[in-house]
């Protein structure tokens, strides 16, 4: 294989995604409100009902109840899309709190943590024991 | 007979085309680009064609092995290449079926399917696990039918090329007859969405007829918009772990394995297949989704 071949085509993907940016930014999603997450889940799932919804602070990661089951849900913001995962004893490895901020620790390849500041410790505890029901 | 690679004579058209959608995107609001995900797509695409030339002597060796068992010897002419493109569409159709409900093909496979946009670009985001499979066990029976190997190699390359303009948003549907036969971009929207019923659905590389006479052909409807991606979407850009994200998952559960039934079924059995079944196939999907709207009705 001709090694200029690879240079050119590595530059032709460089310029297209340099185009891509300029026409659409590079600034990404965030989660505007918690109406937004339950409108985003309600479409994605079988069985949704939001029971409690919270959002971190940079607006890119919330912490959403199902009250339909009782689950747990994480929601990312992902570029442009959500990633969404359904926190179960063989999922989620550790939730550790450190005052207002929640981080969790998944057994998952491409999400392996997540950390939310919910600027209240009060929230972050709250959120820190219902989680504790998933926790292994 | 020499022949060019069709698909390296395409690539050039592949990125004009895929420009010239971004910026129609842009402009009309049709179809959707996200920075990360078409380099990530592009690169993904790249490194699937240094790949692909890197082992092609492996399906070449295997065909030539093959070669002289042949029941019959075709030469070239337009009636064999035609007889021939219908075949390999034929063989592609189960092989792109397989791919979808064997978690070994899948784990290869997955990478296409692991964007959450559905544009040209997303053609291009082609497995790098290639040589893993055993993809040539799905041509052999072409080889061993007498089919020239240029010819094998060169309608592989039309297949892949029919199958690049058919990943985009910006084509609504086609007229019925054309709808009726061929793979169009509505068909292909609904095999790459995650909507419950979607999933598992229209397989078809150039002619739908293949789902219609098999079963799995489902039409992409106005108030059921498609949902691109896989039922549970990476959070990454990063090629690498798109590449391997499934192959580590499927390693670490047979190391996992409690014996080798176990170990067999996460091998063989469909996506998201688990011992205790606590873990969602598609079918499982399918199946809540059905039980939910059936009480919805009641």
């Amino acid at each position: 294989m001709n090694p200029l071949y690879l240079i050119f085509s590595l530059g032709g993907v460089a310029m297209v995604a340099a185009l891509c940016a300029m026409l659409f930014g590079l600034q990404g999603l965030q989660i505007a409100t918690e109406k937004t997450v339950e409108a985003y889940l309600t479409q994605m799932l079988p069985a949704f009902r939001a029971r409690s919804i919270v959002l971190g602070a940079g607006r890119k990661t919330a912490l959403v109840e199902n009250d339909v089951d009782g689950s747990i849900l994480l929601v990312v913001a992902h570029g442009d899309a959500f990633v969404t995962r359904r926190l179960s004893k063989t999922l989620l490895r550790a939730v550790v709190r450190n005052g207002a901020d929640l981080s969790v620790r998944l057994a998952d390849f491409t999400l392996p943590r997540a950390k939310l500041t919910l600027g209240d410790p009060a929230i972050a505890t709250l959120w820190e024991a219902k989680l504790a029901g998933v926790t292994p | 007979m020499q022949l060019s690679d069709p698909v390296a004579l395409a690539t050039p058209f592949f990125i004009i085309l895929v420009i010239a959608e971004m910026v129609y995107a842009k402009l009309s609001g049709h179809g959707r680009f996200e920075p990360y995900d078409t380099a990530a797509s592009l690169l993904m695409g790249f490194g699937s064609v240094v790949i692909g030339a890197l082992f092609a002597f492996i399906f070449l060796w295997m065909a030539h092995m093959l070669q002289p068992y042949g029941i019959a010897e075709f030469g070239w002419s337009w009636l064999v290449l035609a007889a021939y493109f219908v075949l390999d569409d034929f063989l592609y159709y189960w092989w792109h079926r397989a791919s979808h409900r064997v978690r070994w093909l899948w784990a290869d496979h997955v990478n296409h399917h692991s964007s959450q946009h559905y544009n040209l670009s997303t053609a291009l985001r082609q497995s790098w696990g290639g040589p893993l499979t055993p993809g040539f066990v799905f041509r052999a029976p072409l080889v061993l039918l007498g089919f020239p190997i240029p010819m094998i190699a060169f309608v592989h390359g039309l297949n892949l090329i029919y199958q690049f303009w058919i990943h985009t948003e910006v084509i609504g549907k086609f007229p019925r007859v054309i709808e009726a036969v061929m793979n169009t971009p509505s068909h292909h929207r609904v095999h790459h969405a995650t909507n419950p019923a979607y999933l598992d659905s229209n397989y078809a590389g150039v002619f739908i007829v293949w789902d219609r006479m098999f079963g799995t052909f489902v039409v992409e409807r106005a108030d059921d918009r498609p949902r691109y991606g896989i039922v549970r979407n990476l959070a990454t850009f990063n090629v690498f772990k798109i590449a391997t994200h499934e192959w580590i998952g499927l390693f670490s559960d047979i190391a996992r394995a409690k014996n080798l039934r176990e170990a067999f079924c996460y091998i063989f059995a469909p996506p998201g297949w688990s011992p205790d079944g606590s873990r969602d196939t598609t079918n499982s999907l399918k199946k809540q989704w059905i039980s939910l709207r059936n009480a919805a009705a009641e």
